[in-house]
């Protein structure tokens, strides 16, 4: 167990001393995920990143370009590097793994399963 | 066994309404297949992009399988196979899945310093000209979250 469910409210992420560089875990729109403090690029501390949607393409959209499914992706602070919260990886860079846990909630509280 | 992330854009031509993406997704989903699908009324139509969760190391095979399985939960011919990734939880399969994915072959070894993991990963020295050994030294840390040493012989 790593906290109380409402200690990670939507939207919003804790950092937990877990493995060698710690694990993330997020609440993105009630679904807990976690993930390794480590961007694979040159190894910044990815969890103290901002978390954002990505860009698609989109003809229609003003810059022809827009936002979608925010809050699901974690950026580097180093290079910006973004890696879906969810599964730990980027399509840009599919020989980019960051290892992801388990999580689950019971009576309120998070479990990291690791 | 690994666990590939397949991307399939349900309906790249953009015709379908959002609903009838929706109800396939929950028909995959019903049938017990991890999927995870976006709110596609906030998505462009021609990207209503979805991602299955799949055991498996063949990514040719699986794609075809998932955009068999999309066009029958859709009723329609048209989904498309997008960029496909794997999932780490940390296993020697999926370092040594990331170790492939550089075009090298290895050995991995694991061992505990009071609690923390040190994996040993030992490459034919032969391999590894052409493979920046900082490049395969952050992607195995990030995928398995370990000290991780690299070994030649």
């Amino acid at each position: 167990m790593v906290c109380a469910e409402d200690e990670i409210p939507p939207g919003t992420h804790k950092v937990f001393p877990i493995g060698r560089h710690g694990v993330g875990v997020y609440n993105v729109n009630g679904a807990f995920y976690a993930i390794a403090n480590y961007c694979p690029h040159e190894g910044g501390p990815l969890c103290t990143g901002r978390v954002h949607g990505r860009s698609v393409v989109s003809a229609d959209a003003p810059g022809g370009a827009s936002v979608v499914r925010d809050g699901e992706f974690v950026y580097c602070p180093w290079h910006q590097w973004g890696f879906e919260i969810a599964t730990g990886t980027t399509a840009v860079k599919p020989e980019w793994s960051i290892r992801t846990y388990p999580v689950r909630v019971l009576d309120h509280k998070v479990i990291v399963t690791a | 066994m690994r666990t590939a992330v397949i991307r399939v854009n349900l309906n790249p031509a953009g015709d379908l309404p959002g609903d009838r993406l929706a109800a396939a997704v929950e028909d995959l989903r019903s049938s017990g297949l991890e999927v995870i699908a976006p709110d596609f009324l906030r998505l462009p139509a021609h990207g209503r992009e979805i991602e299955l969760l799949l055991p498996g190391e063949d990514i040719a095979a699986l794609s075809a399988w998932a955009t068999d399985r999309c066009a029958r939960a859709l009723g329609a011919p048209g989904p498309a196979a997008g960029a496909a990734t794997f999932l780490s939880r940390g296993t020697d399969e999926d370092a040594l899945g990331v170790v492939r994915a550089f075009g090298l072959t290895a050995t991995v070894e694991r061992a505990w310093n009071s609690d923390q993991e040190i994996v040993t990963i030992t490459i034919p020295r032969a391999e590894v000209h052409r493979v920046p050994e900082s490049r395969l030294q952050t992607a195995l840390e990030a995928a398995l979250n370990a000290e991780v040493r690299i070994r030649y012989v």
